[in-house]
């Protein structure tokens, strides 16, 4: 019984931690139609960015805020030179976001090494709570609440003006254009917005998770999964997904860690047969 | 009928080269050539079908991995045609399997697919330690010999001319599969998949065998990687490995099949060439793809084969002008 619970609030606080990182991978399909598979090297980018703003920043919440930052800017830049003039070939935004994927991975590689590194646990939150016979982490705790905070404010986001906007110029470009919406901004922002929800996973993830080469593509695709399942471009399939995906993770993880990528894979194929478009998803 | 004696001509030059060059060169000419089967079958889905599978190192790495499994633990190097044979039908299997999945997604969601599916095997590969030794591989796994007609592929030059003779089939049967009604109605599907429907063809059907095929070749480059190396480890199944196949043939140029046989003797060539100089190959294979999907998304076989007109008929342009 403890170890139920134990790992259900293991996996929920890792479901979270997706759920930030895919919200941004799965927003920027949905408003904007660019697969950005350079989604995990953001991550990674944000997390070893995170090590070396708190060395100097000292409090981890300023660390995540700065590294989403940078990282937001790093995809701005992206979006702005490069992948708006792709934004009606998937296969080239998959192609060319694939072997940014790799360059960072190696960049990051050549940078801070091969060894795994972590990013302490902030003494405010470092205590743990007993209930019962268990001690949970406070940080975990904290996890679960940024998840939250966070879904429940891009939900706001969506139906908000902006938000609206957004949509409306992916409906009809010209006519959004038209009334005198500056569309490319819109475009630009979006895009950074959903990096910096990347970068700022990647340094809240660290305390837990760590950093170490090769996260990159480990997270991105469990991110991927979680897309599938619940539908590309939906928000609320991104947070079932990333519950689903989060929890059998953990447990498969704690029963039999050999198989634990292969029943998520199995949970992906079987929603494929069942929906191809996802559970919400819309064709 | 030409171009038939052209290709004979050119697999002829091909079969001679080790004998003129130094012995380093036969290494690379067989990881030339296993390339090019991989990124022809890679390229059967991305150029003819239009469907860009972003794992397709799985069947690579499966029908490696059973090969080398069988070999090693079940006839101890003897037999070799049966962990052969049994290499190329797990590929078989394994795309039937992935296949009834992965064909009924489109665009993107294909992608997507292959590329977490891929991956699976990967981390299998990693995780199974008893049965793969995990990270560290299995090593040892000997190359095929014919007992009866005392040939032995042991050596490198002889290994050369086994990967040569079916390197020479598989570009044979793909140029006749791509020729026949069959490749006709892949290029129907890839350019529009409803107008075909319509027309009465089962695209489904269509796209199914293709991915079949396509995981066939890739199982067969994977297992004459493994019997090159005779030594089989995750990186076989890892992304790079599919990414190398993808850069083959968008290097050379999708949709044709001599594309894939000069963007994998290009990328072979860059490889060796750069892996000299530097630690940093992954970056700079990364920056490579990114500048030829920027610059050259036809590929490089284009801009060489107007080189080459151009070149050939300079007389006439002058008189045109």
């Amino acid at each position: 019984m403890e170890f139920i619970f134990l790992q259900l609030f293991n996996g929920i606080s890792w479901a979270m931690l997706l759920f930030l990182f895919t919200a941004g991978f799965t927003l920027i399909f949905g408003l904007m139609k660019i697969i950005n598979l350079t989604h995990g090297s953001y991550y990674l980018f944000g997390a070893y960015f995170g090590i070396v703003v708190i060395s100097y920043a000292k409090n981890l919440l300023v660390t995540a805020i700065i590294g989403g930052i940078g990282i937001a800017i790093l995809g701005m830049l992206m979006q702005r030179f490069l992948l708006h003039r792709y934004e009606t070939s998937h296969q080239t935004q998959v192609l060319l976001t694939f072997g940014f994927t790799l360059f960072f991975a190696d960049l990051a590689l050549s940078i801070w090494g091969g060894e795994p590194k972590t990013i302490p646990v902030p003494h405010l939150l470092e205590s743990s709570i007993r209930l019962g016979g268990l001690t949970l982490p406070v940080y975990r705790f904290a996890l679960i609440l940024i998840g939250l905070l966070t879904a429940a404010l891009l939900w706001c986001f969506l139906k908000s003006k902006f938000g609206m906007l957004v949509r409306a110029g992916i409906e009809n470009e010209e006519m959004t254009a038209g009334v005198g919406v500056n569309i490319s901004l819109l475009k630009t922002l979006t895009f950074a917005g959903g990096a910096f929800l990347a970068g700022l996973a990647g340094v809240i993830g660290g305390p837990v998770i760590g950093v170490y080469p090769g996260l990159d593509m480990q997270i991105l695709l469990l991110s991927l999964v979680i897309v599938i399942i619940g539908g590309m471009g939906s928000l609320k399939g991104a947070f079932i997904g990333s519950l689903l995906v989060g929890l059998i993770d953990t447990f498969i993880k704690a029963l039999f860690p050999t198989f634990s990528l292969f029943a998520i894979f199995f949970i992906m194929a079987v929603t494929l047969v069942v929906r191809p478009s996802g559970l919400f998803g819309s064709e | 009928m030409k171009t038939f004696l052209k290709t004979i001509l050119l697999f002829a030059l091909l079969g001679v080269l080790p004998l003129l060059l130094p012995s380093y060169f036969t290494g690379i000419l067989i990881r030339i050539m296993i390339l090019i089967i991989f990124a022809m079958s890679l390229d059967l889905l991305m150029g003819y079908t239009g469907l860009t599978p972003l794992g397709h190192a799985a069947f690579f790495g499966i029908s490696g991995y059973t090969m080398a499994l069988l070999s090693l633990k079940i006839f101890h190097g003897s037999m070799p045609f049966i962990g052969f044979a049994a290499g190329i039908v797990a590929a078989i299997l394994c795309a039937a399997i992935l296949g009834l999945i992965v064909v009924r997604t489109k665009g993107v969601y294909f992608m997507m697919v292959t590329l977490a599916l891929g991956q699976m095997f990967w981390g299998l590969a990693v995780k199974w330690q008893q049965l793969t030794g995990g990270t560290d591989g299995l090593a040892g796994i000997s190359r095929p010999s014919i007992t009866f007609a005392s040939l032995n592929f042991s050596k490198e030059i002889n290994f050369f001319y086994f990967v040569l003779v079916l390197f020479g089939l598989s570009y044979f049967i793909m140029s006749l599969l791509l020729g026949s009604p069959f490749g006709h109605t892949l290029i129907g599907i890839r350019e529009n998949e409803k107008k075909m429907e319509i027309l009465g063809f089962n695209t489904w059907l269509h796209k199914y065998i293709a991915y079949i095929i396509a995981g066939t070749f890739a199982g067969l480059a994977g297992m004459l990687d493994v019997y090159y190396y005779q030594f089989v480890s995750p990186e076989i199944l890892d992304i790079g490995n599919s990414i190398g196949a993808l850069i083959a043939v968008i290097l050379g140029g999708s949709g044709r099949l001599f594309g894939s046989v000069i963007g994998a003797a290009l990328y072979v060539c860059l490889e060796q060439f750069i892996s000299a100089y530097t630690q940093r190959w992954v970056m700079v294979v990364g920056l490579l793809f990114i500048l030829v999907v920027i610059f050259a998304p036809l590929g490089l076989s284009p801009l060489l084969s107007r080189l080459w007109i151009s070149m050939r008929k300079p007389q006439k342009n002058r008189v045109g002008q």
